[in-house]
């Protein structure tokens, strides 16, 4: 995988490929399949329903999605290690959370308060990558106890009650602190009225991700451990150390995720992050068919939030019914891991 | 086990002038197998000679482009797995799944399950019974039935797999290199097995790399090669050797090609190196440019003290001096910057990551080399792959190829190549041509002495004593835990190595 321009046209066998240019227009078609309906939905949407084109709409859809992107880049990095990290949805919650009671309760400000919460999640994943790598637990199974946990412990400090301005606390205290303006920016300003604040955020997520997975070496030993553990251990490399790192990143994406959230509706909401978890796994899983790479990488991850968030909001602006989105999530799904392993390779004589 | 047909010359199995293609590339060029009822049939060639598309026919999972199909006389258009277990032809091979969560008695009725007369209920009691009688019969074993399958060394789910095979009455079974996995001790038993279902009328099919198991064992053998079958020839009438020649048209004398090369300074040391309960006071010095063999059984202390040196476990007491210097690891990294360098016996499991690339493989070890201020550098990446790629011979579609997609030869080459451009010293080759097809074998060997030419220090640990004997300058024998003997391979035989790692030296001293 020595870069995306090489991947996007694997060498066609010599010898034992004779299909010719049928054959390469095939792997090309497969390649980009992706981009080719992507372009196709927004072609057609904006044909039926031209207020679909314009910038202000696409922005939303890309402000929609970038908390799912944002996660989904850190399941990308968990699945590149051969894991996966359940309990991100969770990290998110649990950060809005945090973010709401640090500047509710104790009163901090936007610059105390974000450092502090993306503590938390790289703190959770730390947590993670001891159950998994040290305790050697199953990945599925640390992260889904995680998930339970901190679903459980968000609750604890308010006693169940959602966070917002001038919160009764469970001994009878009433809240004096409140959201911090500038931290709210994050959620709702627009960097020249245009580009959501959120939305360069996951740019610039988007961007490190990218480079550190598939320009750096950490990045190529990530995916060596996720292929295989013991052949890269032997080779040299800490496995332990990538896999620590793995969770850290996911976890501390993943607050950064819920940061956003919290920035955006501006209260501490129990039930926020519901599904999260799946749409981050489910943007990480389109990836794999994104220019036919096959397995998890940060740039399909991205395309693959866009382009649920693309059809789900043409479809809405269609007049699709809410409780179709569910379903066109799932078929996209489907689709895209039917594009990533349905076609039969060649059985080797 | 099958009665014996009246008709006892006839053939089981005859394909016949077999053409198949797989998206063009021919992969059978008008093969024949003719194997004849009752008798021990190998079948041997070289990685891609064919030999598993043959068989694949013979299974029903692929179907001929061209050729006829005959069993028992009768001519098939279209068989498919069902039907060929049907007629009786069942496979063991040892990749083969079995389902690693079920008892053994599950294991051995899946899918065919026998019910108490009359109703749905599985007769448990049948089938424990029936297992039992055919495992005691054939193998002496007993295993419980209600073991799990995961609880169970390679060896003994060969065993599940005949047993599931023997409980159909079959009249052919195709064994697919039963051996890889096995220690010689279970490989007799298997033989003995082999047999005497010969002898009870069943037909066998036996494929192996193994040209002295084929020797041993089979009535008759095929050669293919290139998808054609180059001869077929009762082993009366031919040897291992001439077998060999057949396989790679090329002379016996080759298979075994030995740089010599004048050792230089010592490069490893290691001084009274003890393990407790694994090997003791164990003392060798290697030499740039050597080539060192060691051989042991199971259990020898020859594997764990390869671990050592490489820093998976560690000595208790003793010393490891590379260069000079003190040198014990404690784990890999500091193996790999000492320029130590390991190829283990498992190559798909520990050797190479089999879905990332070959480019991938080869710089797993040395990305240093190829990163700038933290960026790999493609370019210079991709001119290494390319370079070793052409160096090794590693026969690929390409750099970005899948290393799934090699033959088990050339993954090997992969793994060493990944050392190669690390610029190791010291190589520890753990069975380094297991399952490697003999033409591979000879580009490895190749390999060796091109490395030992360079100044590296070798040791090749393998229970291949033909091949060591062929490729080292010296043989180190271990027995529980200590060298025992060490032979000058120029100047030693097969039975004097093999008597030493059985320790036959050893008892004799004893009564001496």
């Amino acid at each position: 995988m020595t870069s995306i321009i090489d991947e996007a046209t694997p060498p066609v066998r010599r010898n034992a490929n004779r299909g010719g240019w049928l054959a390469d227009l095939g792997t090309a078609l497969r390649s980009g399949a992706v981009f080719i309906l992507l372009a196709a939905l927004l072609f057609g949407f904006s044909a039926v329903e031209p207020a679909f084109a314009n910038l202000g709409n696409l922005m939303s859809i890309l402000q929609a999605v970038a908390v799912v992107a944002i996660l989904g880049a850190g399941v990308t990095v968990t699945l590149a290690v051969g894991g996966f990290d359940l309990s991100i949805g969770a990290i998110a919650a649990s950060s809005v959370m945090a973010a709401s009671y640090a500047m509710i309760v104790w009163g901090l400000g936007a610059i105390a308060t974000v450092p502090l919460v993306l503590a938390f999640g790289a703190l959770i994943g730390l947590v993670n990558a001891f159950l998994i790598v040290r305790l050697k637990v199953p990945d599925l199974l640390a992260t889904l106890s995680m998930m339970f946990l901190l679903s459980g412990l968000q609750l604890i400090p308010t006693a169940g009650r959602s966070i917002s301005a001038g919160l009764i606390l469970p001994d009878g205290t009433t809240t004096t602190g409140a959201y911090d303006p500038a931290f709210l920016l994050i959620g709702r300003a627009s960097l020249a009225g245009i580009v959501p604040v959120s939305v360069v955020l996951m740019a610039l997520v988007a961007i490190a991700l990218f480079v550190l997975t598939e320009r750096t070496r950490i990045g190529r030993l990530l995916f060596a451990t996720g292929g295989n553990e013991v052949a890269t251990r032997l080779a040299g490399a800490s496995t332990a150390r990538l896999k620590t790192l793995a969770y850290v990143i996911s976890g501390t994406l993943a607050s950064l995720g819920g940061i956003v959230i919290a920035a955006r509706v501006g209260r501490g909401d129990v039930s926020s992050g519901g599904s999260l978890l799946m749409d981050a796994v489910a943007a990480a899983l389109i990836g794999f068919a994104v220019l036919g790479k096959r397995r998890p990488n940060v740039l399909g991850t991205i395309v693959g939030a866009v382009f649920v968030g693309v059809l789900l909001n043409g479809l809405t602006m269609l007049n699709a019914p809410y409780y179709t989105q569910d379903f066109v999530k799932g078929a996209v799904l489907v689709g895209a891991l039917a594009l990533t392993y349905g076609t039969v390779r060649s059985p080797s004589p | 086990m099958s009665a014996t047909s009246p008709d006892e010359t006839g053939d089981a199995i005859h394909l016949d002038g077999i053409v198949k293609r797989f998206d063009g590339a021919l992969a059978l060029n008008r093969a024949s197998l003719r194997v004849r009822r009752g008798t021990v049939h190998g079948l041997v060639g070289q990685n891609g000679a064919g030999k598993s598309t043959l068989i694949k026919l013979l299974a029903g999972l692929h179907q001929p482009d061209e050729g006829r199909i005959e069993i028992d006389g009768q001519a098939y258009d279209k068989l498919t797995p069902h039907r060929v277990e049907e007629l009786g032809i069942h496979f063991i091979h040892q990749d083969r799944l079995l389902v690693p969560t079920f008892t053994v008695g599950e294991a051995l009725f899946l899918g065919r399950e026998p019910r108490i007369a009359g109703t749905p209920f599985l007769d448990r009691r049948l089938m424990q019974r029936r297992a039992s009688e055919i495992l005691d019969d054939y193998f002496g074993v007993k295993l419980p039935s209600s073991a799990l399958i995961s609880e169970l060394s390679t060896a003994e789910k060969q065993i599940v797999q005949i047993t599931r095979a023997l409980l159909d009455q079959p009249k052919v079974l195709v064994f697919d290199e039963p051996t890889a996995a096995l220690v010689r001790r279970e490989a007799d038993i298997l033989f003995r097995l082999i047999r005497r279902l010969r002898d009870e009328g069943v037909t066998v099919i036996y494929i192996s790399h193994y040209l002295n198991e084929i020797e041993e064992l089979c009535d008759t053998v095929t050669v293919l090669r290139n998808g054609e079958d180059v001869a077929t020839l009762p082993f009366g009438e031919t040897s291992a050797a001439a077998i060999a020649r057949l396989m790679v048209a090329r002379d016996i004398a080759d298979l075994y090609p030995k740089r010599s090369v004048t050792p230089g300074k010592d490069i490893l040391t290691l001084d009274r190196l003890s393990a407790h309960g694994k090997y003791q006071d164990i003392s060798l010095t290697l030499r740039r440019g050597e080539v060192l063999g060691l051989t042991g059984l199971l259990g020898s202390g020859a594997k764990e003290l390869i671990r050592t040196l490489f820093g998976l476990e560690s000595a208790t007491s003793g010393q490891i001096t590379i260069d000079g210097k003190p040198a014990r690891s404690v784990n890999p990294a500091q193996a790999v910057d000492r320029h130590l360098a390991l190829v283990p016996e498992d190559r798909r499991g520990n050797g190479v990551a089999l879905d990332l690339s070959v480019t991938e493989n080869i710089t797993l070890s040395s990305l240093k080399r190829f990163t700038r201020l933290g960026f790999l550098d493609f370019t210079s990446e991709r001119r290494e792959a390319d370079d070793l790629i052409r160096r090794l011979e590693i026969k690929t579609s390409g750099r970005n190829a899948l290393v799934r997609t090699l033959s088990g030869g050339n993954q090997q080459k992969v793994a060493i190549a990944k050392w190669l451009s690390r610029h190791s010293e010291i190589y520890l080759l753990d069975e380094p041509t297991v399952g490697v097809d003999i033409g591979s074998k000879v580009e490895i060997y190749n390999l060796i002495g091109d490395l030992a030419a360079r100044g590296a220090g070798i040791i090749v640990l393998s229970s291949d004593l033909q091949e060591l004997i062929g490729i080292t300058d010296r043989i180190l024998v271990l027995f529980r835990g200590s060298i025992i003997r060490e032979f000058a391979s120029s100047q030693t035989s097969l039975d004097d190595v093999l008597a030493a790692s059985t320790g036959s030296i050893e008892v004799l001293r004893h009564v001496g």
